[in-house]
Formats: structure tokens, sequence, C-alpha cells
């Protein structure tokens, strides 16, 4: 069970938070969440023949409604050059790396 | 506030608000003592089991049979009186226990086991008495037994759950919050798995990737580990934010470790036998090699189709031997599988429920049921330090209330930390504005059974 339920039987004035690897394994390898990915990587990269750089800072600004600091940077421009073995597109896992980041999950 | 700065961690002001979670980081906690056990399997019977017809012989029913029970009774039963129980009861291994005849496989391992007969609990209720069990309190939003071992002890196992919960179905009253880590930092939550089927891709949703290499995952997960600690670094290091990127850790190595741990096909067909093939002995023998992984507290909960089985108010006898039929066979492989691996010694088996049921009979056209009963009731522990063939307390002669070391739940519970080298008194958690423990203010440890 990816998410708990409260007890019907008594009130409860707000949900308690719980982490488990089993919540993560849903992060990382479930299908749902693949798909996301996909669709993410296709929105930003599409049919858009620009830099890397230019389409990192608008997936920032699409999810995290910011910018990318230097060192973001870099780490997504780094891993975006490695080279492809399985069968998803580096710009597929990185999409997936950002939507399973803390930044996404949690509201400062 | 006071006691913060004197500690030396916490300033005034913001960091002073946040001294909490810095201390929760920083403090060194247990163990205590040199731990007797180092893991915990509670196999819990919800409904509650009868006593007076599994550990707890009461011939003088049979001689007051239809008579009405006297003094404080919780409220006005619908009985015709005191109904003994049809089982034979004898006695068995070197320590001569008496148990019933409706559970003839622990009968075989009784020199193992310690059963205590003044179990009592505070309310006959089964949410409150689930959840005193669980997290000592009646009411939910306290951490339970598991969480407060994991926060005290840490995990045996960094690539897997150190807490785990096994059950066949959904159904099962109160829920999630019987393994709540409530106000516990967020890690100390168990990961609850169902059993219906026993493949590891449907035990462990998602174990599996099917896109990526290793390799590639690895690079995947490394990045998002490096963002989340440059997120995590500008929040001063907040602790959920930190849970959040130790499970992201966990659940990769588990990805490994889980298609071994939690595959009981690896089992020899003598075991498996051993055990049996129902949900139930399943769920012990996943238990078993969980326990070997080192996972710290591993509930199996015994619920099929009915939420509470064992909540017998109808044809009591007939529902009672069945239920027992298949849990004596599993209960017993389990701790006769443990001894024959060298892990009973440090692993704390427990059997028993939320409470007893009434030695007096509950009337229903369909046949007479035994009713809820809190006042007195039995826990069969084996393993984990505890003295074998050992029996402890006991109930009056009906069974009705607990006599001689009357064994409350703060009790019990004292007595499992002390095993697990934990003092009750000193594993608190700062919350609210004060210190709580799972014994609340209670809690008397009972050395007696401690070997």
């Amino acid at each position: 069970m990816q998410f708990d339920y409260p007890d019907a039987n008594v009130h409860s004035a707000k949900r308690s938070v719980t982490t488990t690897a089993i919540q993560k394994l849903f992060m990382i390898n479930s299908s749902f969440m693949v798909e996301q990915a996909k669709r993410l990587a296709k929105r930003i990269t599409g049919d858009s023949s620009a830099t890397d750089l230019t389409h990192i800072q608008s997936t920032y600004a699409l999810l995290y409604n910011r910018k990318p600091t230097r060192k973001e940077t870099d780490l997504g421009v780094a891993f975006l050059r490695l080279p492809e073995e399985g069968k998803l597109t580096r710009w597929e896992q990185y999409s997936h790396a950002l939507l399973a980041a803390n930044e996404m999950i949690f509201i400062d | 506030m006071l006691k913060r700065i004197t500690a030396g961690f916490g300033y005034l002001g913001l960091a002073g608000l946040l001294g909490q979670q810095a201390q929760a980081a920083t403090t060194k906690l247990g163990p205590h003592f040199a731990p007797k056990a180092k893991r915990v399997i509670f196999l819990f019977m919800n409904g509650a089991p009868s006593h007076i017809d599994t550990f707890d012989p009461k011939p003088a029913l049979k001689k007051h049979e239809n008579t009405q029970p006297t003094g404080k009774i919780y409220k006005k039963p619908n009985t015709t009186g005191f109904m003994p129980s049809p089982f034979k009861f004898a006695r068995h291994g070197q320590s001569g226990i008496e148990v019933s005849e409706t559970l003839p496989y622990l009968s075989q391992v009784i020199d193992e086991c310690c059963i205590i007969r003044s179990m009592h609990t505070d309310i006959p209720n089964h949410e409150p008495a689930l959840l005193q069990m669980h997290t000592g309190n009646v009411q939910p939003i306290r951490p339970s037994l598991g969480s407060w071992l994991q926060y005290g002890l840490g995990s045996e196992n960094e690539n897997l759950p150190g807490y785990v919960v096994l059950r066949p179905t959904n159904k099962i009253v109160v829920g999630p919050a019987l393994w709540s880590n409530s106000f516990l930092p967020a890690q100390h939550q168990a990961a609850s798995i169902i059993t219906a089927d026993m493949k590891v891709d449907k035990l462990v949703a998602n174990v599996r990737n099917s896109n990526l290499t290793n390799k590639e995952q690895r690079e995947q997960l490394d990045l998002l580990g490096r963002l989340n600690r440059l997120h995590l670094a500008k929040r001063n290091n907040d602790l959920e934010l930190n849970a959040q990127i130790k499970a992201m850790e966990t659940a990769y190595r588990m990805q490994f470790e889980a298609m071994d741990s939690f595959d009981v096909e690896k089992e020899s067909v003598a075991t498996r036998a051993k055990y049996g093939h129902t949900p139930f002995a399943n769920s012990c023998l996943l238990a078993r090699r969980l326990a070997e992984s080192g996972v710290r507290y591993i509930g199996v909960y015994y619920v099929n189709n009915g939420n509470q089985p064992w909540d017998t108010h109808k044809k009591h006898n007939e529902n009672h031997l069945k239920l027992c039929q298949d849990s004596d066979k599993a209960t017993a492989a389990l701790i006769s599988d443990l001894k024959e691996r060298g892990l009973l010694e440090d692993t704390l088996v427990i059997w028993g429920g939320e409470f007893g049921r009434t030695p007096y009979a509950q009337n229903d056209k369909a046949g007479a049921g035994r009713d809820h009963h809190n006042t007195a009731f039995s826990m069969l522990l084996a393993g984990g330090g505890v003295k074998g063939g050992f029996t402890y307390g006991s109930s009056d002669e009906f069974g009705m209330r607990a006599q001689e070391k009357p064994m409350h739940v703060h009790d019990f519970h004292a007595t499992i930390l002390r095993l697990m080298g934990l003092n009750h008194e000193r594993l608190t958690y700062r919350w609210s504005g004060r210190d709580f423990r799972l014994t609340d203010i209670h809690g008397n440890v009972a050395h007696d059974i401690i070997a």
C-alpha cells in the first residue's frame, strides 16, 4: 500500500506524515511515473531545437516555478550527456528524477 | 528550552524553534542495556482469542456451569452463565505446562514458551484495546511499539525497511494507526505488505524497474540524490526531507534485497509443509525470512475475509477450533524453525490478541459465543531472552480477573522494551511541549520472565 488512510472511528485533525521505501518504489519504478516523465520530456523538448540549457530552464519553470541554479544546471547538462542504454531517453530519465524530487513533493 | 540550552544544542530564535529537530537528530538513543532480543515477531490474532480455551485451564467452570458470574462486569451480560471449555487440557513438555487440545503443535514446543496468564487491559472493546496493545494508549495518534523500537534502536539492515507489517487482506479493524509512527520521525512508519499473492513483485509493488539498466538507474538516483541534497541544504537539513532521501536509497537497495528476502518460493517443500499453506502460514514463513534479513519488527495479522476472525460471539467452540488449527501449526513451525536456525535466542515471538474472551457464554441462536473480556487473558512469548517452559501470573478460578502478578499492557510493553535493551522510562520523544513514552507514566518490567 502506498498511502495510508485515517481511522474513520475517530476525528483526525490532519493526516499523519509517513515516509516508506515502498512509497519510493512507486516513485522510481511505477508505470504511472514513467508515463508522466515521458510526457513531460516530450512537452519540454518536443519539436524544439533549443539547447539542453534552455530546456532545463523551462523544466524548472514548469515544475518548480523558478530558475535553476548554476549547480543544478551543471548537474542536468552532465546527466543529459551520458550515453543511453535502456528503453528511456536521458531526457525522460531526467524529467522522471525532477518529478520524483523532494522539491516536487513538498511545498515550502 | 532550558534543558536544550544546557544540553549544548539549540539557539534562541529560529534555531531554537528547530531545536526539537536538532535534538532528535543528535541524541544518542539505545540500547540502554545489553539486549536479550534483537527483533520481534508479533503474531496478532485479530478479534482476541479465548484464554480459557488455549492456555488458561479452568476446571471450576465445569463445576459452576450455568452459574451467573458475579462481581463488577462492564455490561450486563445476556448469558446462561459460566461455559466451561469443551476442549481437554493436558500437561506437555518437561515443564508440564497445561495446554488445550486445540493447540497440538504449540504443545510440542511449549518448553520454548513463556505463558503469561495474568494479562489485563483497560477497555473491552476492539478499537481502544487494539490501540492500547499497539501504542499504549486507548485513543489513536500515538506511535506504535514497532515505531518506538525503530526509533530507539535503528535498523539492522539498511537494504530493507526496519519495520514490516504483513496481512493477507486490507480488512483490519483500526488499520494503519496500529503501525503508525505518529509524531516520531517519518521513517519509523511500518512498510505495510498485503500477502494475498506471495510473488515478490505482488508483495512489493514496483520492486522491479523494467526500463533502465542498473547503471542508468544508479546514475538517475545519484542525480536525484544530489538535487535533493541541494534542496535540503537550503532548508536547515529538515528531518522529513532527509527521511525522504533515506527512503529513496532504501528503495533502491530494496529492489535487489527484496527479491531474495521476500521470496518464500526459495524455501524447501519440507519447510513449507511444516508451516502449512494458508495465508497466515505464508506470512509466518515470510516473517522468518525477514527476521533472518535483520528486519527489527515484523507484525503478522491474523485476518481473513472477516476483519477480526477471533471475535467469536457466535458458535465459539466451532470457530475457535478452526482458527486454532491454522494458527497453531504455523506458529509452532515458526518457533521451531527459528530455533533450528539459531535465531530464536534473539528473536522474540509473541502470540495473542487485544484481550481475552468471557468465561461465561454469550447466548446466540446460532450457538453460544464468548464476549470481549479485558480483565484477564493470556499471551504466549517465545525466544528473545524469555524463560522457556515458564508460566507467569494467574487469573482467578473462573478466569474472570487477573489475580497473581497482574500484567497490564503497560507492564507488557515495558518488559518487551527491556528485552530489546531499552529502558521504557528513558525512551522518550519530545512533542507538543512534553516528553512522550510508550508506557506514558506507567509500566513495570516483569523481571521474572527474563532468562
